[in-house]
C-alpha cells in the first residue's frame, strides 16, 4: 500500500503511556512529530519525580521535565566514564624522548628517539628501556628526560635533577622525581599533596674490563604511581602527557 | 411484543458499504452514541463513518460486538479475546484500527491498539521504528545530533 503508515499523531500520547523511559526516549528520536509527542511534560514528570524527586524544584518554564531528566541521567553516565577514561589521543610514535645523563663533565647517555623505538614493557606499563654504551665519570649526576611532541609544538620535562642517585643492587643507579598533579589519571590521585606520580630514570652498569671505570649498559625510563608503588599503565602515562602538554600549552 | 425487536442502526463506511448492526453494538462508539442521542432516533438511521473503510469498519464492529456482550463473559475471557483480536491484526489494520478508534471514540480499542504499538516500539532503535511504521526522518542532521547528545544516557 502506498501511504504513510505513521500512526495518527493523536494516538502517540496514548501509546507513550505504555512505554518505559528508555523506549520513550528512543521514540523522541524518530521524527519531529514523535519528538513533540513523546517529550511532553506530562509523560516525563512522573519519570523525573520517581528518579530525582528533588530536581522538580528546578523545573521552570525554560526547562522541560524531559530535558532535565536527560541532563541528570547524562551526568551519571559521564561520572561512570570518568572511571573508564577514553583511550589517549596520542601514540608512542608521536612522542619523542630526549634523555641526557651527565656525570661530572662526562656525557654518559645521550639518547633521542621516538618512544615507539624504545623497548616497551611486555606488561603494558609506561616503562621503556634501551641498551646504551657509555662510561661513568666522576662527580655529581645530572639527569634530564624531556618529552617532546611531534612537530615540536609542546614539550614536558619528566625529570631534571642533579644528585647522587639511589644505588639499587650492585650495578643500578636510579633517579626519580615527583611529578606535579595532573588530575587526569585514574587511580593515581592522592599521594600526599604531590601529583601522585613519580618519574624514574634507571642506569644499569657492568664492571669495566681490567678494573677500569664501570660501563653503562642500559637505561630505563618509567612512570610510577606513588600510591600503588607500581608503574602506571601505558595509556595512563600517555593520558598524563596529553593532559600536561595541553595544560602547559594553554596556561 | 415491542422491545423484543432489536433496535438496529446502519453504519456507512467511507467507501459506501452499509453495515446493519444492533444499536447496543454501535454504541460502543461514543461518536455513534452521541450522534444517536442528538438525532432522537426511533426510526431506521444511517450514520456515515468518515475516513473508515469497510475493511476496517468490519474489524471495528467485530470488536464492538464482543464488547457489547462483555457481561456474558468472564473478564479473563474478554482479555484473551482482545489479545487474539489484536494479535491477528497486521500493521496496516493496526494502524487503521487506531485511527478508527480515535475518530469513532472507542476507548477500549484505542487502548488495545496503543498497547500493541507500544509493544512493537519497545527495544527498537529509532531507525527500526521508522522502518516499521514507514516514518520519514524529518530532523536536520544538526537537530538529530543535538537529540542524540541529549539522549546519550539512553544509548549506554
Amino acid at each position: 500500500m502506498n501511504r504513510e503508515r505513521e500512526p495518527p499523531w493523536e494516538s502517540l500520547p496514548l501509546i507513550a503511556l505504555f512505554l518505559d523511559p528508555n523506549s520513550l526516549a528512543t521514540s523522541t528520536c524518530v521524527s519531529k512529530s514523535w519528538h513533540a509527542a513523546m517529550s511532553s511534560d506530562h509523560l516525563w514528570k512522573p519519570i523525573l519525580s520517581s528518579h530525582y524527586p528533588s530536581s522538580l524544584h528546578l523545573i521552570s518554564t525554560s526547562t522541560s521535565h524531559h530535558s532535565l531528566f536527560s541532563l541528570l541521567r547524562n551526568s551519571t553516565i559521564l561520572h561512570r566514564r570518568h572511571r573508564q577514561p577514553p583511550p589517549p589521543r596520542i601514540a608512542l610514535h608521536e612522542v619523542f624522548f630526549a634523555v641526557d645523563v651527565f656525570c661530572g663533565e662526562v656525557r654518559v647517555v645521550s639518547q633521542g628517539k621516538w618512544a615507539s623505538e624504545f623497548e616497551g614493557d611486555s606488561g603494558g606499563s609506561f616503562r621503556f628501556g634501551c641498551e646504551v654504551e657509555g662510561e661513568s665519570g666522576q662527580g655529581e649526576w645530572r639527569v634530564v628526560w624531556m618529552v617532546v611532541m611531534e612537530g615540536c609544538k609542546n614539550a614536558f620535562s619528566m625529570i631534571e635533577r642533579v644528585d647522587k642517585g639511589r644505588v639499587v643492587g650492585g650495578n643500578g643507579l636510579w633517579f626519580s622525581e615527583e611529578l606535579p598533579a595532573a588530575g587526569c589519571c585514574v587511580g593515581v590521585s592522592g599521594g600526599g599533596g604531590g601529583g601522585g606520580l613519580v618519574t624514574e630514570v634507571g642506569l644499569e652498569f657492568c664492571d669495566g674490563e681490567d678494573g677500569g671505570r664501570r660501563r653503562l649498559k642500559r637505561v630505563s625510563l618509567g612512570v610510577l604511581s606513588v600510591l600503588g608503588c607500581r608503574y602506571v599503565a601505558l595509556d595512563d602515562g600517555l593520558r598524563f602527557l596529553m593532559f600536561k602538554m595541553h595544560f602547559d600549552f594553554v596556561t | 411484543m415491542v422491545g423484543v425487536k432489536k433496535k438496529m442502526v446502519t453504519l456507512v463506511s467511507s467507501d459506501g458499504v452499509e453495515f446493519v448492526v444492533e444499536k447496543r453494538v454501535a454504541e460502543q462508539s461514543l461518536f455513534i452514541k452521541n450522534a444517536l442521542n442528538e438525532g432522537g432516533v426511533e426510526e431506521k438511521v444511517m450514520i456515515p463513518i468518515p475516513k473508515v473503510t469497510s475493511d476496517t469498519l468490519s474489524s471495528v464492529l467485530e470488536y464492538c460486538e464482543k464488547h457489547a456482550s462483555a457481561t456474558e463473559f468472564q473478564e479473563n475471557e474478554i482479555e484473551e479475546w482482545d489479545k487474539e483480536y489484536i494479535e491477528k491484526a497486521d500493521l496496516d489494520l493496526l494502524y487503521y484500527l487506531l485511527q478508527a478508534s480515535y475518530s469513532m471514540s472507542i476507548m477500549g480499542l484505542m487502548e488495545l491498539g496503543a498497547k500493541k504499538v507500544a509493544s512493537l516500539i519497545r527495544g527498537k532503535s529509532p531507525q527500526e521504528i521508522r522502518e516499521l511504521f514507514n516514518i520519514k526522518n524529518d530532523f536536520t542532521p544538526e537537530q538529530e545530533e543535538e537529540i542524540r547528545r541529549e539522549m546519550q544516557w539512553n544509548y549506554e
